[in-house]
């Protein structure tokens, strides 16, 4: 991999789009305020970690908006032929790809999030250091390697899919955690078919009654290590690299 | 076969792998589990002597203080990230981090303790914005600091002196049947005292700003007679 093309490739997709991103960071920071001023009219319905509640909603809408325009130019013959003519190889697209839509674009969100934060908190009168969200308190940075399973799921879906590639993508995330989740429920309930479950998270917990209390089960310390570094590390990889597979096979 | 293709299958194939692998560990910890135990769902943590409660955080899961001869602090598992612990001197110092809620919403919480301590005897407690529900204590001091939004319930407590100090927009409503013969009482702020279910026989009040108290008929005969 050549870092000299690595950043070129990045600079050639912030000077063709730099008036799209310009245009998105204003939406993405209007979006916010307006998900603050919902929370904060309605407070006495949105009572809890409200800030913790935007946060995540924006990057998730934000980031999944961001990652599928990274090959937006598959949707249309032409653009494609250009981006694919790009005289780079698909590995240096992709990295480039995922520099841009993980590291920038955390950098940027979380920059024009504090922003929104601070109107909010000076809008509620409540404009002080520790009233500004912390994300790494109560284990909130896990959100982080989500986005990044999430990113690498919507790269996938902008190279896979040609035309409404974000629609069809979205869906298919929806059918797969709806899948994976019926798949989790029903091995723990060949597994432990005594148990009444309740509800279960993948790679993480479930919860059964018993004479009506709730009981939650969790991994023991050393399983949740390695069950964390798969689903936080080896997983995003591997979607990259299913990324970098399909990228390679549309060039030939 | 596209090598893609042959990457997807393998990769499902290692998710159903790593999926069916945890739950057999999840099993594991599901048979550790003594049904018969009340404390199931909480892990105990140890702790050095104190005298003093001092608890910190937020008000989404209550803590459940109660005399016992034991003493034990039990963390709702699930809470156990959000559990910070220090004995300074003679205070212990419990750092109980979370999402708050509203006051109206405490009043009616059925949420599970997030914290459970037993305790032969404390002669304070103080509580920051945190929901305290106190038990059965049977004392001859006890000192109760309530500052933020805190929400402390006090049920079937006995002691002969009882000082109160109330802050900001805490709240303390007395429950059931408590005894004490004379109560300190010094509110400030928007502090809010419901001194309906308690039987005193001095009061030594110091209210100032706009700080509320909800009395009984027999409650406020007492009090003009003191």
């Amino acid at each position: 991999m050549n870092y000299s093309t690595l950043s070129l490739l990045i600079k050639r997709q912030c000077k063709e789009h730099y008036k799209t991103y310009v245009t998105g960071l204003l939406v993405l920071l209007i979006l916010l305020i307006f998900m603050f001023l919902v929370v904060h009219q309605w407070k006495d319905s949105f009572s809890g970690a409200v800030q913790n509640g935007v946060f995540v909603i924006g990057l998730f809408i934000a980031g999944g908006v961001f990652s599928n325009a990274m090959f937006g130019e598959f949707s249309s013959p032409q653009s494609g032929m250009w981006l694919l003519s790009v005289p780079a190889k698909a590995s240096e697209k992709v990295v480039s790809s995922i520099v841009i839509s993980t590291v920038f674009f955390l950098l940027v969100y979380v920059i024009t999030f504090y922003i929104a934060d601070f109107f909010y908190l000076l809008f509620a009168g409540s404009l002080n250091f520790e009233s500004f969200l912390n994300p790494f308190e109560n284990g909130f940075y896990q959100f982080f390697f989500i986005y990044l399973i999430f990113n690498g799921l919507m790269l996938l879906g902008s190279v896979i899919f040609n035309k409404n590639s974000l629609i069809k993508m979205l869906l298919t995330i929806a059918v797969l955690f709806i899948l994976l989740n019926y798949l989790n429920g029903l091995l723990l309930s060949l597994l432990i078919p005594e148990a009444t479950i309740v509800s279960s998270i993948a790679f993480d917990s479930f919860l059964f009654s018993h004479h009506g209390e709730n009981v939650k089960v969790f991994l023991s310390d050393s399983i949740n290590f390695y069950n964390a570094l798969f689903v936080r590390i080896i997983l995003p990889i591997a979607l990259w690299v299913l990324v970098w597979l399909k990228l390679k096979e549309k060039e030939i | 076969m596209k090598t893609s293709t042959v990457f997807i299958i393998l990769l499902s194939i290692i998710i159903a792998g790593v999926l069916f692998a945890s739950n057999v560990s999840l099993k594991k910890e599901y048979e550790k589990i003594d049904l018969d135990d009340v404390f199931k769902n909480y892990v105990s943590v140890d702790s050095e002597p104190y005298s003093i409660l001092s608890i910190s955080g937020s008000n989404g899961y209550p803590i459940e203080i109660v005399q016992k001869d034991t003493n034990a602090i039990k963390v709702l598992r699930s809470r156990l990230e959000h559990f910070k612990s220090l004995v300074k001197n003679d205070t212990l110092f419990i750092e109980f981090t979370g999402s708050n809620i509203s006051m109206q919403q405490s009043f009616l919480s059925t949420t599970p303790s997030g914290i459970v301590i037993h305790k032969n005897n404390l002669s304070g407690i103080i509580a920051t914005n945190t929901h305290q529900k106190v038990n059965g204590f049977k004392t001859e001091h006890l000192t109760l600091k309530l500052k933020g939004d805190s929400f402390l319930e006090l049920k079937n407590c006995n002691a002969q002196t009882l000082s109160i100090l109330m802050e900001d927009e805490s709240h303390l409503q007395f429950l059931e049947h408590n005894i004490t013969d004379s109560i300190s009482l010094k509110m400030a702020h928007t502090s809010v005292a419901n001194l309906n279910d308690i039987t005193f026989k001095k009061v030594h009040p110091v209210l100032s700003d706009s700080v509320a108290l909800v009395l009984s008929k027999d409650v406020f005969k007492n009090l003009l007679n003191n």
